[in-house]
């Protein structure tokens, strides 16, 4: 208790520390940024008010060229697009679209997204504008030290050598920004408008917080949230230890040299993993329904048929566990090709000196085998967790379109995890702007749960100790 | 300028006759279908009406290709090739053609069609061709010039409505109707059924005339055997289907002629009596497969393999029972289109109760003991995507498709019921079922699913409830409390199925 005292209280003060140095290190930039600027001789000034023209100035033709194309294609597009698609950003529309009248109105996704990306273009404008500065004063200091500035030729030569991390992460880090950045941002700031329900397009959208106050103030909604979450970490947790102790435990077997033809016994777990899972997921679906294999050999034992996929309360228990079992068995195979790998880099000298110190072979497991997989896998664990806490298509498919009527559950089953939820009340129900904000707080768990975990592994601690 | 409309129209009008070809059988409808009081003249057009039909001008746009999403038991059956391939051929002069649209292709009309992507024409039910067009996706049409309009009874029509500043628009053209029917193989019936189950000597089955009789029926060749292994086996958790029990006993989904999302009948009048009779079929069957709706797919074949003498599905499937019958090995086609019979669903019984008079009596005194069931039902129709760039080809397509010998085609492809009236008098003429079919519709027995888009909410909670009824004839041999063994239970169920039905359409909104 102590010591995890002494750990908090030195945690807050680290935290003061750093909120402390913040005004302390605006202040600073400040005073570096108006020295610059007193520094400045006129072409670097010139290339603030106008970019690649300060490079001419300094006989950089090509370079200033392309710096005041790039200014002329950012001008045209803000002036023919980028300022209207801004101003929709904030609006979301004035003109509510009639096709019946042949009115073209607004659509306010489009526009809010088309914001988004405005907005991404203009932060993209300033970087760009913010090197054109940089690369002006760099040829100012060269001039003043008696250099020539760079050629053209120099300034390649440059991109592709010292600065080649630049050059090369330029075109990616574009491609993240477009791909996951904006979608991101725009499944964030949907949760801030009131898109949905009646308010879908051809209706016009506003920025709105009906969303957070409908989860927080509704009592259903709030109760059914929690149910759902209660699930949904134990899922996530159960589904997550059983894949790696089933992955695990197989890999070991394999490994053992007394089994007989195990790259054979290897294949079939790899047909389960090749197997799309989704067909997976409906075999099994199709295998405990009520006129499948499953009841049906339980009739002709004479036993009576279960209710395993229904929304009978019964089969709460019976559709969970199926769940956890067809996850398993989608994902151990993957698990044990993993730690297959991770096993035959442990080194063997030790379970020889462990042998020799008299540990059996559990506690050779214990000691030696379980800390170095763990330790090596904990950041696939992490994900396998993230991934099952987020996992879709398992009771989607076994078991789509069942509430259930029992316990209060709103627009839900007791099976259903967040990520289900979210989509009956979206997708199914046309609330986007709720099921936005579900995600939302889906991904501040799902993070935090993570962060905490890995800060706090042998993987993150330790790391200098394994290698 | 409203001149020119109306020559146009009439032009359009006659070369869709010409392309229909004629027949001259077809009579304009009959006395006794009800149609709106379409408008007499042009001036009593509304200007809104005018602004919103502008854009059908009559002139095709040459070069036209239609996309034409159609559903996939008609693609699979060969129907949709042959109606792209007559309006090709009928239309190839004038620069318009259509193709068919994969399913794959579609997502949602509302996010595809403003980027290009949705069908022009598409052929859906009414429940989801008005979750559409509410939002305004589909173009109003301009049925009253329509060849079609004088054939179709208004209830049909009623279906695609819409109001707009207290004028009425219609969204879709209805093609036709679908409701639960009962299916039977003729050779199935018992041997002795016509000395003890006709004792009223019409040649029809008493088991088929109410549901006291089918319900005695099915019970006594559970107990002692028979052609069969059941008699009556369905699901009983298909919405669609179960919603006949409540709709007989004066339930609805809807008030104001189901546009009033915030009155839901589901729990009123007589609903909890009528529940009460799908829970007596659940006991007799005691089969868990009728507790998921997976049953439906594995009902052709098992018809056709004796596991049950009838069951109730739509009338398009009528080609998936035939095809059951021929892979069994024991008919050929023309065997099996003939041993397959169709027909309405019996009687329910005015006490709600199926096992409270003798099944006799049901049918000496039928009118006083029995009532003409209502089954819930829906009507498909061709809607022109507001997104198209060729409504005037898109809507040629649909007059077209909505042409008596196209609905004709469909039935000889597909089985299905027509809306219109003529269709249904020649179809009617060699398979009367047809002809009660639409008198059914005329006469208000099939209840068509509310148009608004609310009832996109009703489904999921309902099946929930009528699985959780179902179940209930197992709990007591399970060791488990029974939930609906009284009608105030059943009430209380229905009083919850309700506020979920409420919560889910009004809480979020």
């Amino acid at each position: 208790m102590e010591k995890g005292d002494r750990k908090l209280k030195g945690f807050y003060k680290r935290a003061a520390a750093k909120l402390k140095a913040v005004p302390r290190g605006v202040a600073a930039a400040f005073e570096r940024l108006f020295a610059f600027l007193k520094w400045a001789p006129l072409k670097v000034w010139l290339s603030i008010f106008v970019m690649g023209l300060g490079q001419l100035c300094y006989g950089q033709i090509i370079k200033g060229l392309i710096y005041l194309v790039s200014l002329g294609g950012m001008l045209w597009f803000f002036i023919t697009k980028g300022f209207d698609y801004i101003i929709g950003f904030f609006t979301l529309g004035t003109v509510e679209e009639n096709t019946w009248l042949g009115i073209k109105g607004d659509n306010s996704m489009n526009m809010l997204i088309l914001g988004i990306f405005a907005f991404f273009i203009l932060g993209f404008f300033i970087a760009l504008w913010i090197t054109n500065i940089k690369d002006a004063a760099y040829t100012a200091r060269r001039v003043e030290k008696g250099e020539k500035p760079h050629s053209f030729k120099q300034t390649i030569q440059t991109a592709t050598d010292s600065k080649f991390h630049v050059t090369a992460l330029v075109l990616p880090l574009v491609s993240v920004c477009i791909f996951s950045v904006i979608p991101i941002v725009f499944m964030i700031l949907i949760a801030f408008t009131n898109l949905g329900g009646d308010v879908i397009h051809p209706v016009l959208a506003d920025w709105s917080f009906s969303a957070w106050q409908k989860i927080i103030g509704l009592s259903k909604v709030g109760s059914t949230f929690v149910k759902i979450l209660r699930w949904n970490v134990l899922w996530a947790v159960t589904s997550t230890l059983l894949n790696f102790v089933c992955g695990l435990g197989l890999a070991l077997l394999l490994n053992k040299r007394n089994v007989r033809f195990s790259k054979f016994w290897r294949a079939f777990p790899i047909l389960a993993y090749a197997i799309p899972g989704f067909i997976s997921m409906l075999g099994f679906k199709f295998m405990f329904s009520q006129s499948g294999p499953i009841n049906f050999l339980l009739d002709q034992a004479g036993m009576q048929k279960i209710f395993f996929l229904t929304s009978d309360a019964s089969a709460k228990w019976w559709a969970r566990g199926i769940g956890l079992f067809v996850n398993a068995w989608i994902s151990t195979p993957s698990i044990m090709l993993m730690t297959t790998g991770i096993l035959s880099n442990i080194n063997t000298d030790l379970y020889e000196a462990a042998a020799l110190d008299g540990a059996n072979h559990f506690q050779q497991f214990r000691k030696i085998t379980l800390p170095f997989v763990v330790f090596a896998t904990t950041p696939v664990l992490i994900s396998q967790f993230v991934g099952n806490f987020n996992n879709f298509g398992i009771f989607f498919f076994m078991r789509s379109g069942v509430y259930s009527l029992y316990d209060n559950y709103f627009l839900a089953s007791d099976t259903d995890l967040l990520i289900n939820w979210l989509y009956n009340l979206s997708v199914s129900n046309n609330y986007y702007s709720i099921g936005a904000a579900i995600s939302l707080i889906i991904f501040i768990i799902t993070s935090a749960v993570s962060l905490l975990v890995y800060v706090n592994s042998a993987a993150y601690k330790q790391e200098d100790t394994y290698q | 300028m409203k001149k020119t409309i109306a020559i146009l129209l009439c032009a359009l009008l006659i070369a869709g006759l010409f392309g229909c070809g004629g027949n001259d059988t077809k009579e304009p409808v009959s006395d006794d279908v009800t149609v709106s009081e379409a408008p007499a003249a042009e001036s009593e057009y509304s200007e809104l009406y005018t602004q919103v039909m502008a854009r059908f001008d009559g002139q095709l746009e040459v070069g036209a290709v239609l996309k034409v999403l159609e559903n996939d038991t008609a693609i699979e059956l060969g129907y949709v090739d042959q109606l792209i391939e007559a309006f090709n051929a009928a239309f190839a002069d004038q620069g318009v053609s259509a193709e068919r649209m994969n399913i794959d292709q579609y997502s949602d009309l509302a996010t595809d069609g403003p980027y290009g992507l949705g069908p022009d024409v598409w052929y859906q039910a009414n429940d989801i061709l008005m979750k559409y067009g509410a939002d305004n996706h589909l173009y109003a049409l301009p049925i009253y010039d329509m060849e079609c309009y004088d054939y179709i009874p208004q209830n049909a029509w009623d279906a695609y409505a819409r109001e707009v500043n207290g004028e009425t628009f219609y969204c879709a053209v209805p093609v036709n109707v679908q409701t639960g029917m009962l299916y039977y193989i003729e050779s199935k019936l018992p041997e002795n059924w016509q000395a003890d189950w006709d004792i009223n000597q019409n040649d029809v089955p008493d088991f088929f005339e109410t549901y006291t009789a089918l319900y005695a029926y099915s019970k006594d060749v559970q107990e002692n055997g028979g052609t069969t292994e059941y008699g009556y086996l369905d699901d009983l958790v298909d919405t669609y289907f179960m919603a006949g029990y409540l709709f007989t006993n004066g339930a609805y989904v809807f008030g104001d002629n189901d546009t009033n999302p915030e009155d839901i009948g589901l729990n009123k009048n007589g609903a909890a009596v009528g529940t009460n009779m799908i829970l007596q079929w659940s006991e007799l069957m005691h089969n868990t497969e009728t507790l998921d709706k997976a049953f439906a797919s594995a009902a052709y074949s098992y018809l056709a393999q004796g596991k049950m003498l009838c069951t109730v599905t739509t009338p398009d499937v009528r080609a998936m029972f035939i095809r059951s019958m021929v892979n069994t090995g024991s008919w050929t086609e023309e065997e099996a289109l003939s041993d397959l019979k169709m027909i309405t669903v019996p009687r329910l019984p005015v006490s709600a109760d199926l096992t409270s008079n003798a099944w006799q009596d049901t049918i000496t005194d039928m009118d006083n003991l029995t009532v003409q069931s209502t089954m819930m039902g829906g009507i498909n129709g061709y809607g022109v995507s507001a997104y198209t760039k060729y409504p005037n080809a898109a809507l040629a397509f649909v007059e077209f498709a909505t042409g008596y010998e196209q609905i004709i085609q469909r039935y000889n492809y597909l089985g299905i019921s027509p809306a219109r009236s003529d269709a249904a008098e020649t179809i009617g003429a060699d398979y009367e079922v047809v002809s009660v079919i639409f008198e059914l519709l005329n006469d208000g027995y099939i209840d068509i699913m509310p148009a608004i888009t609310e009832m996109g909410q009703v489904w999921s909670p309902c099946e929930s409830f009528f699985i959780d009824l179902a179940t209930d004839a197992f709990r007591e041999e399970r060791g488990d409390e029974r939930l609906y063994d009284s009608v105030d239970k059943i009430q209380a169920g229905l009083d919850r199925l309700v506020q979920q039905i409420w919560d889910a359409i009004f809480t979020l909104a």
